[in-house]
């Protein structure tokens, strides 16, 4: 189920939230556990047990690394078996079709066994509990994936509040408008470009497919990331956000902290770290490069993948070694620099093959392609004017800053003003559902 | 410190309202899906209300493109020009050609109508680029056999592009156009066409609402006439229409039933596309057509009634017949397939359907 369905936001939603508000306490988590298995159920009923099993799995093999504390070598010997089974399943299902939300609940499944092993986490002895955190609902289509160690105090407590519920309904109608507006129209602009044939492709316009796609990812994932993360305050738990504008950022090394922050953290934690050794100082560089050839084919089981991990493990890297980037102090140089760097990475990404890929990138420097800018080109440029002024007001901080200014800037807050600004963009964001059809666009099986 | 606290409160304030506003809409269409009992249902509710908002805001941020059809000047709905699939087009060439070598007594026509968007070029949005058909229709002409008399609408088309030969809401060619088709044709197969009865021409509805409107949502309010070119009284033969799959036979090419209700207009034009449609004629002589073809030969097809014995007309998209039995059958004389551009470079049946039968 996606949360732009009908089904999950006027059937399913009010459903949990009313069970949810009406079961006294001791049994929120256990209702919440529920609506996240009809949730994961709805649409791949065959892959339930799978999911069950795999928490069931945890469960017995948390206790038993807690049992075996004392005993570094039997943790040791656990952890490496937690290991090998879970990328076992991961490897085999990415091989074929990969079930439904798979590649985030193993990560999360990852972070809480590792925390227990290592000893920075107690073994979770309520089931429902460690089920509630490795299937929750909001996090299950496309994350965030949040660290173990950051919601396991909310899971035992957390506190709902109306005004908490107020953010996160904001939070959520915010990425409702990023996906289902934002997203789609720079996917339409992207699919106009790929449409095209290669020797119909202009220099000119295959920027402008790599802007759009860009816009496209970014607006998918980060309205997916904000309400997954409202929906979450509606149930009273906080989550640390997971985009921050990146593509303003100065840096490359900046871009990657403000890029859906806590799959880098997951990897930083539970892969370069644990790889790199924790005593070392300064940058491990072959560690680092297999880190990001990991979170390349944690993106998708091919050889662009690959390439585009290792491609930012690169950048990372020769960006450590020049001592912060190579603009320097130059701000406007280095988010010129970093934009251009993450474009011609999304070009890596975006293409089917690695050779496709390279003849996209061909394409973007007039090789191969129709010249550096034709007539094509152009009627993108303009019949999209507007449309790309709009994204990219909504990319940067300003857009926000200006309407928290208008709404909490005078002497009293304007409430009504508010209410009527997010009814508007909940309104236009039905109207978008009702017509359109958004099934099917983001490709969110990782 | 009070000020502070003030702020807090207003703050609270405001985020609670908007959480009773969240709350408030989602229960609206709650209960809208339990009364309409469409709850499992992926589509949120509203798509006719809806429409015409989206729409209305595409078009304000320049968008002048929705599902492939673009929206052009002169209140004109233009089907984007499709770019074929070159291992399908050279399967269905090469069918073509294997069909037509299994009847050498039997004369071949192929007429590859252009869709409007090449026509009537200058009136897709500015700038807006699309396939060249002209070039995709030259490069298919030199790859059919000289077996194969290509007949070329373009040129008349494009003489006559300031009158209505395209409907403005539909992807199909207007009777006006399919009569200078027709013209064409006659002139290729050599019809005599002092034969030609004389027509009452006639709108047989003034509010024609095409299949581009539904597919794009865009000019939802646009009317527009369908013509009908019928014989005059006492004019040209006596025919019968026959519908074999269903069983049924008419005296009429027009089904007026398809006027009225949710129908699209357009399948007046012999009750629209049916998988075989048999037209027997008082005509005498021994011709028998079969005609190949996509919904752009429905309003053509009554032109041609005065010159055969028989018509045979087959939609590969929905028969499932055998072609060959047609053939033998029904002592076929003459093949014809008519063919927008559109639907040629999209449509696979073609292959399909002539591959069936002997050549297997």
């Amino acid at each position: 189920m996606l949360f732009t369905s009908n089904a999950f936001l006027f059937t399913f939603l009010p459903a949990v939230l009313i069970v949810y508000y009406i079961v006294p306490r001791p049994f929120k988590n256990l209702a919440l556990l529920c609506g996240s298995l009809v949730f994961y159920g709805w649409g791949e009923p065959e892959h339930i047990l799978l999911l069950l099993f795999f928490i069931g799995f945890y469960y017995c093999l948390g206790l038993l690394a807690e049992g075996s504390r004392r005993n570094k070598r039997a943790t040791e010997r656990i952890m490496a078996f937690a290991a090998v089974l879970s990328l076992g399943v991961f490897v085999f299902f990415k091989w074929k079709t990969l079930p439904f939300g798979m590649s985030f609940y193993v990560l999360r499944a990852w972070s809480y066994m590792a925390d227990v092993c290592r000893g920075k986490a107690k073994a979770q002895k309520n089931p429902v509990d460690l089920a509630l955190y490795i299937a929750m609902f909001p996090q299950m289509a496309a994350g965030p994936i949040v660290l173990y160690g950051d919601v396991q105090g909310q899971i035992a407590e957390r506190k709902e509040s109306w005004g908490r519920f107020g953010e996160g309904a904001m939070l959520f109608l915010k990425g409702l408008a990023e996906y289902v507006l934002l997203s789609a129209a720079a996917s339409y602009t992207f699919e106009a470009v790929t449409a095209l044939k290669p020797s119909q492709v202009s220099a000119l316009s295959a920027w402008i497919g790599c802007f759009a796609y860009a816009f496209y990812i970014y607006f998918a994932f980060s309205g997916y990331s904000d309400m997954s993360i409202g929906i979450g305050k509606m149930f009273g738990f906080e989550t640390r956000k997971n985009f921050a504008y990146p593509y303003g950022a100065r840096s490359v090394t900046d871009f990657w902290n403000r890029w859906y922050i806590s799959l880098r953290r997951w990897f930083q934690e539970y892969v370069y770290l644990p790889a790199a050794g924790r005593t070392a100082r300064g940058m491990n560089v072959p560690a680092m490069l297999f880190t990001w050839l990991l979170i390349g084919l944690w993106h998708g089981a091919s050889w662009n993948m690959a390439v585009w991990g290792v491609y930012f493990g690169l950048l990372l890297v020769i960006e450590r070694a020049l001592s912060g980037n190579p603009a320097g102090e130059l701000r406007l140089l280095g988010r010129i620099y970093t934009l251009a760097m993450v474009i011609i990475g999304w070009a890596l990404f975006f293409s089917p093959s690695l050779s496709a890929a390279f003849k996209y990138v061909g394409l973007m420097f007039g090789v191969g392609g129709h010249g550096f800018v034709d007539q094509q080109g152009l009627y993108l440029l303009r019949t999209g004017a507007l449309m790309w002024a709009i994204l990219i007001f909504c990319a940067t901080p300003l857009l926000h800053g200006l309407y928290e200014r208008i709404i909490y800037g005078g002497k009293r807050a304007r409430a009504g003003l508010n209410c009527a600004v997010y009814g508007v963009i909940f309104l236009l964001c039905i109207a978008y559902l009702a017509a359109g059809d958004y099934q099917s666009f983001p490709h969110f099986r990782f | 410190m009070k000020e502070e606290k003030e702020d807090k409160r207003g703050q609270l304030h405001t985020r609670r309202a908007a959480a009773f506003l969240f709350l408030g809409v989602v229960a609206f269409f709650c209960i809208l899906n339990l009364a309409t009992k469409n709850y499992r249902s992926g589509t949120v509710p509203g798509k006719m209300v809806f429409t015409p908002v989206k729409t209305g805001i595409d078009i304000l941020l320049g968008q002048r493109k929705s599902d492939g059809i673009l929206l052009g000047d002169g209140d004109y709905l233009l089907e984007e020009i499709a770019a074929p699939d070159e291992k399908e087009l050279t399967e269905k060439l090469e069918a073509i050609e294997r069909f037509r070598k299994g009847y050498p007594t039997v004369n071949f026509y192929f007429m590859l109508v252009p869709n409007a968007a090449n026509v009537l070029e200058e009136m897709l949005p500015s700038g807006a680029v699309t396939e060249d058909q002209a070039e995709q229709f030259k490069k298919i002409q030199e790859r059919l056999s000289s077996g194969v008399t290509w007949i070329d609408v373009q040129a008349v088309l494009k003489k006559n592009k300031g009158e209505s030969i395209y409907y403005h809401t539909d992807s199909r060619w207007t009777t006006l156009g399919a009569y200078y088709g027709y013209q064409e044709l006659a002139a290729s197969m050599g019809l005599d066409t002092s034969l030609a009865p004389e027509f009452d021409v006639y709108p047989v509805t003034g509010n024609f609402r095409g299949d581009l409107v539904e597919r794009s949502g865009y000019r939802r309010s646009y009317g527009e006439p369908i013509y009908v070119y019928s014989m005059k009284e006492g004019e040209g033969p006596e025919f019968v229409v026959s519908y074999p799959e269903e069983e049924r036979r008419t005296g009429t090419l027009y089904d007026s039933s398809k006027l009225d209700g949710n129908n699209n207009m357009y399948n007046v034009f012999l009750g629209g596309d049916s998988p075989v449609i048999e037209i027997q004629t008082t005509v005498e002589n021994t011709d028998r057509l079969l005609v190949i073809k996509d919904s752009y030969a429905n309003c053509l097809i009554p032109f041609l009634l005065p010159y055969y014995r028989e018509i045979v007309v087959i939609d590969p998209a929905l028969y499932t017949g055998d072609i060959y039995q047609v053939m033998e059958e029904k002592k076929i004389t003459r093949v014809l397939f008519l063919y927008s551009g559109n639907t040629f470079m999209k449509d696979g049946h073609i292959s399909g359907v002539l591959a069936d039968g002997k050549t297997e």
